[in-house]
Order: structure tokens, then C-alpha cells, then sequence
């Protein structure tokens, strides 16, 4: 399948970006960071192209709909949103050293773990068929790679805090900063991605919410988020104590993404969603 | 007073954000208990896990369905209760920072911007104030004067922004309240061809009447070609009203049919029988086509048949009938396949070649029936949360603060600007040069 072989190929663009943000990290050249986003480009552009391949492809077994549905299809299209996320970050002039890094070993991970599942384009169920699922299924990804990039600030934001040596050409702050954006867009994302569930939920099966346990974990994501928001901008939370609970939160998204589908049953269980 | 007191002070303790953080994390707790804690399990497997006393204790306390239990709706009414009063308490901020208009009256004042512009000009002062209504108001600035300072401020629909989420979330709980109270989920089976005006409600059982007739002409069963994957469950429905036709649509997965507040949805299907059946027969060199319609028995050539049952996955090697035959001898029952291969593998039971040539089972279609007159108030207060949240996170609040003082027959006017909830201050200088540029 070309797709597969599109997002296969996708990852050397993806180790050799990682390891110039590394060695950016470490040195700190102008260029490796250059050279390194026009990477990351590359591997953001060969998923897009793999996507569109991937699409047609589905058309051929009579699927007309957005190929989010199964889990590999899902996994790559949250790191392609993570890229994007990462890029509009670099390209808003946002000084990511580090984060950048975390990001795509984040990414790294994803995609090598993707690469080991079942990839085959298979005709749609018909509980599957639907523009509320595929809406539904976007929306949460890019929320969930928005909460990856928050979670990566978050980390390099607390270090700093614990080191005053570290990255000392960079203002703390700022990293507080990417998190706050990355986590507020996030929030607005994984809203949407509940509503849109929910919409499709009330369409398949008459229901918007049954308290199924992936909506639960989703609620639980959305309640830690909100948890977040308002510590920050009304209670006035600054420094580590709004960076863990930024972790806490992807966490969170992570058992809503796998733990739920490893540990627990439900209306998701099927497609491996 | 003491009263007063504490009314204050529990007002106090309700509007708080302590308190809302506290309740976040409690409905997130619960909730979470609720996924690993699986709900709504029959008794007897709570009973093996936590003994009778055990179950009968977190029975009554609600344990076994968490999310319906009274507590949880308490805390959920404590939540919406926390969620009024915390906006009714900092509302009055809002609409201070709508009436202010903090003019800068001293050149000292514009240090503590971190961005600001001055220029100097000896043009008559009506002339520069003009200028700066002028521009401000072009660059969409809500603007206020006061002698020679001026104020402008922008994207103040922002500030509305958590209050607009907070009441559609006080929305989406009152739908889901009134959905709660006013409406029912019910089942109802339908064989093809058979209508009804009766629903059962899925819990209770308790029989509902639905006021006008439903029927279902046909279920079809669709797959994708080459493939044994379902491509699409359909049910062919016809609603009757005093007899008459008055609504025909096909039921699918996603595509449910609504009628006077009701909801079908396609939710399972079965079969329970055979319509009909056509058999090949073949007895030494002649070959016969024998059609059933039911459970009749027929006799061809001597041979006497009668179809026992419709087995739509038997075993394992899919759809069957069992045959009872007689050829003047015993009567044997022997299971013949649609699929042919495995008739060949059956082919030493039977003297007979028998095929299917034909198999239209007969289907019943399972309707899911809800009512829920609060799903379009949740709707509503989903679309008011996303509003709010988009206002408060992407719509920065600009303010411009242009003051004009003499100095040595001179006039300076000085620039400067804040915003909230966003870096970009570029706007500053762009106001700045458009000022200077008007000279």
C-alpha cells in the first residue's frame, strides 16, 4: 500500500529533525535549528501526501470518508498535528529550544509504535460511516497534539525553574507561555472533539453520552484542562505547580487514548479507536 | 448580624474559585471510580467481589451506578450552584473595566508601558485630536476623550468570553436534566412485514404507546462486494396514522428516523426464520427445484421434505437448514449448506445432492426508541461553551492611550498600548507612525 509506504519513509525526516534539535539543544546553532524545522517540514508534508494517497485508497474499497478510523490511521494523524503544532509554534517567532526536541521524540515514539499495528484499508462498518466521527476524530487529535506540545514546555519550564544555568540566554517565562497557548488551544480542540463525539453518539446509537469510559476519560482530561485554565488566568497559579498539572493532564490523554482501549471496555472498543 | 455573617460567608465560599477547583477535581475523581468500577453489572457479580454486606453497603450508597446516584447529582447541582455565583461575583469587574477610562494624564505615565511612541508637532491642537479620533476610530478602537488625553480599547467581547462558556455549560446541564426527566429509552423488535404501536422502555420493560403505527416492510442486510464486512443494516419503515400512510424512510446506522419527538435507530437485527427456500434436488440423472415458504412439507418424485430450521450460522460454516427427508426408508435430518464447499464435505450423509439454490431469510430489525426533548438545549449550550471559549482564548484586548502635553510651545503626543491575552503590540506603532505620517 503507498500510503503505508509514505508514512514508513516519513520517519527519516523525523530522526534526522529530532537529532538537529538535539544537537541544537546542545550547541546552540542558528542552522541546526533551521535545518532541523525544514526536516520536520518534510516529515509534516510526507504525511499530508500520505493522507491524500491514503484517502483515495479508501475509496477504492467504498469508503468516502476522512481515513481517521483505526488506530494506525489515528496514531499518524496525531503525529502529522504535532508537527503542525510544533511548526506554527516555530513559525509565531516562539523560542522552543528543547521543546522541540521532546516533541518529536514524542512523535518518534508514536510512529515507530504505529508502524508495528495492522494497516490495511479496510471497508468502513457502518457505525464508522459518518462525517460526525471523522470531525469528531480530528478534533480530538489535533487537541491531543496540542497537549503534547504543553506537555513538552512544561517540562523544559520546570527545569529551568529547578536550574538557573539551564538555557540562560532564554526567559523562563516563555515556556510557561508556549504551554498556556498550546494547553488554551487544546481545550477549545478537545471541547470539540467531545461535542462532535457526542453528535456522533446521538446519531449511531440515540445517546450523546452514556458515561461510556473513553467519554468518561475524556471528561476527566477536560475537567484536569480545566483545572489548569482557571488556576492560571483567575487563581493567579504560575511556575512548576501549572506545568505538572500540564503533565497530569497529557497523562491523562494518553490512559484516554490507550489505557481505556488496554484496560477497560466500552462503546469504543471497536476499530481499536 | 452573626447571621448575616454567615450568609455572607458561605456566599462567600460558594462564588469562590477554591471551591470550583475543589469540585473539578471531585467530579474527575468520581468519574474515574466509575470507569475502573465497571456500572451497572447484575448483583450477583458485585456480590462475588465485595460479599453481601459489602454489596448491599455501596449498593445503597450508590456505588454500583455512580453517575445517577444522588450525591453525584448533588455535586453536579453544587457545581452549577458554584458556577453562577462565581460569575455573578465577578461580573461587576467586567463592566468597571467597560466603564473606565483611565486616561493618561501625566508623560510620566507612559514609562510603564513597555511599549510607547512620542513625536513632537506644532500643529494646532484640534487639528492632532481630530487626527487621533480619526485614526483610532479606523483601526477599530472604541475611543473616549477627556481634555487632550484620549483612550481606545478593543476586543472587549472577550471579556464576556468565560461568562458566555459558564452559562452554556448551566444550559447543557438543564438539557441533560430535562432529557433525564422527560424522556425514555425503549426497544422495540419488528419481523418484516410486522408493525406495532407499542415500546418497551429498555430498563423497566414497561410497555409505552406510541400514538400512531410503525412498520417495518423489509430489512436488508448490505455488504461490500467480495468482502464479508457489512456495509450498511437497513430497515425499510412505514409509519401509519388512522391507517394512512403518512411517513415511508429507511432506517440506517447514523441515519435515525425522527417522528413527533421520537428517535429509530437501527441498533440490532436477527433473523427468525425463512421467508423462502429453493432447493436443487438431485436423484440419480434427474434434477428438481422445490420451494418452501414455511415450515410445509413437500413431496417430490417420492422424496418427502420438510425444512426443521434456519440456522444462520451453523457451526461455524454459516448459513444452514436442517432437512428432515424420507425416500420411502427412514426419515433422516441432515444439515444443507448455502455455502457449497462445505456441502461437499457433508456429501456422504445424504444419497441425495441437495443445494440451495436460493435463501431469503426472514429478518426481524431491533429499534432503539428515545425521547429526549432536552438534546437541542444541550446542543444549544455546547455551541454557547465553544463561543465563549473562542472570544476568551483568541480575541486579544487592546487598549491605546494617546495623551498630548506643550512643552516649550511644542506639542508631544505620546503612544502607548497594552493587550491582554496576546503578545502582538505591533499595533502600537502602527497607530504611532499613521499619527506621525498624517503631519
Amino acid at each position: 500500500m503507498k500510503s503505508v509506504w509514505v508514512f514508513d519513509r516519513s520517519l527519516y525526516p523525523l530522526y534526522i529533525a529530532s537529532l538537529l534539535f538535539l544537537l541544537n539543544f546542545i550547541w546552540r546553532k542558528k542552522f541546526l535549528n533551521i535545518i532541523g524545522t525544514i526536516f520536520t517540514w518534510l516529515s509534516f508534508l510526507m504525511i499530508t501526501y500520505g493522507f491524500v494517497l491514503r484517502w483515495l485508497e479508501g475509496m477504492k474499497v467504498g469508503n468516502k470518508y476522512f481515513p481517521v478510523t483505526n488506530l494506525y490511521e489515528s496514531l499518524v494523524f496525531m503525529v502529522w498535528a504535532v508537527e503542525g503544532i510544533l511548526l506554527f509554534f516555530k513559525h509565531s517567532r516562539f523560542k522552543t529550544e528543547g521543546v522541540d526536541f521532546i516533541t518529536l521524540i514524542i512523535c518518534t515514539g508514536i510512529m515507530l509504535w504505529a508502524s508495528t499495528l495492522e494497516k490495511e484499508v479496510k471497508p468502513l462498518i457502518p457505525a464508522l460511516q459518518s462525517n460526525w466521527l471523522s470531525i469528531h476524530v480530528i478534533t480530538s487529535f489535533i487537541g491531543y497534539a496540542a497537549f503534547a506540545v504543553g506537555f513538552s514546555a512544561s517540562i523544559i519550564h520546570i527545569i529551568k525553574l529547578k536550574k538557573q544555568n539551564f538555557l540562560p540566554q532564554i526567559e523562563t517565562e516563555l515556556f510557561d507561555t508556549i504551554n498556556y497557548r498550546a494547553v488554551a488551544f487544546g481545550f477549545i480542540m478537545l471541547t470539540l472533539g467531545i461535542v462532535t463525539g457526542a453528535a456522533w453518539a446521538n446519531y449511531a446509537w440515540g445517546s450523546y453520552w452514556s458515561w461510556d469510559p473513553k467519554e468518561t476519560w475524556s471528561l476527566i482530561t477536560w475537567l484536569i484542562y480545566g483545572v489548569f485554565l482557571h488556576g492560571r488566568l483567575v487563581a493567579g497559579w504560575k511556575g512548576v505547580k501549572t506545568s505538572v498539572i500540564s503533565i497530569i493532564g497529557f497523562l491523562a490523554v494518553i490512559f484516554t487514548y490507550l489505557g481505556v482501549n488496554l484496560l477497560l471496555s466500552g462503546l469504543h472498543s471497536y476499530g481499536g479507536l | 448580624m452573626k447571621g448575616k455573617d454567615f450568609v455572607e460567608s458561605l456566599w462567600k465560599k460558594l462564588a469562590s474559585i477554591k471551591l470550583a477547583i475543589a469540585l473539578f477535581i471531585i467530579i474527575a475523581a468520581i468519574s474515574m471510580i466509575g470507569t475502573f468500577l465497571v456500572q451497572n453489572r447484575p448483583p450477583e457479580e458485585y456480590i462475588r467481589l465485595f460479599g453481601v454486606v459489602g454489596y448491599k453497603i455501596m449498593d445503597f450508597l450508590g456505588f454500583f451506578d455512580l453517575y445517577h446516584s444522588f450525591w453525584f447529582r448533588l455535586i453536579l447541582l453544587l457545581f452549577a450552584m458554584n458556577l453562577i455565583l462565581c460569575s455573578i461575583e465577578r461580573l461587576p469587574s467586567v463592566i468597571n473595566f467597560l466603564k473606565s477610562r483611565p486616561f493618561i494624564k501625566t508623560p510620566s505615565g507612559f514609562k510603564n508601558f513597555s511599549v510607547h511612541f512620542e513625536y513632537k508637532t506644532d500643529e494646532p491642537l484640534d487639528l492632532i485630536k481630530k487626527r487621533i479620533e480619526e485614526v483610532l476610530r479606523n483601526n477599530g478602537f472604541k475611543t473616549s476623550f477627556s481634555e487632550n488625553f484620549s483612550y481606545g480599547r478593543k476586543g472587549v467581547v472577550s471579556r464576556f468570553g468565560p461568562y458566555i462558556t459558564h452559562l452554556g455549560i448551566i444550559v447543557i446541564l438543564a438539557g441533560a436534566y430535562m432529557g433525564s426527566v422527560f424522556g425514555f429509552r425503549a426497544n422495540v423488535n419488528l419481523l418484516e412485514g410486522e408493525s406495532t404501536n407499542m415500546i418497551y422502555e429498555a430498563r423497566k420493560f414497561t410497555p409505552i404507546p406510541l400514538g400512531f403505527l410503525i412498520k417495518c416492510t423489509k430489512f436488508r442486510l448490505e455488504k461490500y462486494p467480495n468482502s464479508d464486512v457489512p456495509k450498511e443494516y437497513i430497515s425499510e419503515i412505514e409509519v401509519y396514522e388512522d391507517g394512512k400512510l403518512v411517513l415511508k424512510k429507511n432506517i440506517e446506522v447514523n441515519h435515525p428516523l425522527t417522528y413527533k419527538g421520537l428517535k429509530f435507530y437501527q441498533a440490532s437485527y436477527g433473523t427468525a426464520g425463512l421467508k423462502e427456500i429453493t432447493l436443487s434436488v438431485k436423484k440419480e440423472d434427474k434434477t428438481f427445484e422445490v420451494s418452501f415458504t414455511s415450515n410445509e412439507e413437500k413431496e417430490v418424485d417420492g422424496i418427502r421434505m420438510k425444512v426443521e430450521k434456519f440456522i444462520e450460522n451453523y457451526m461455524g460454516m454459516g448459513p444452514a437448514v436442517i432437512l428432515s427427508i424420507s425416500d420411502g426408508g427412514r426419515r433422516k435430518t441432515i444439515p444443507v449448506f448455502q455455502d457449497k464447499r462445505m456441502g461437499e464435505i457433508h456429501k456422504g450423509i445424504s444419497a441425495l445432492d441437495i443445494e440451495i439454490k436460493n435463501l431469503e431469510p426472514l429478518y426481524y430489525t431491533g429499534l432503539e426508541v428515545t425521547k429526549d426533548p432536552g438534546v437541542n438545549i444541550v446542543w444549544l449550550g455546547c455551541t454557547l461553551g465553544i463561543l465563549g471559549m473562542i472570544l476568551s482564548f483568541f480575541i486579544p484586548v487592546k487598549r491605546i492611550y494617546v495623551s498630548i502635553f506643550e512643552e516649550d510651545k511644542k506639542k508631544v503626543v505620546m503612544i502607548g498600548g497594552s493587550v491582554l491575552k496576546g503578545k502582538e503590540l505591533s499595533f502600537v506603532e502602527k497607530i504611532y507612525k499613521e499619527l506621525k505620517g498624517g503631519i
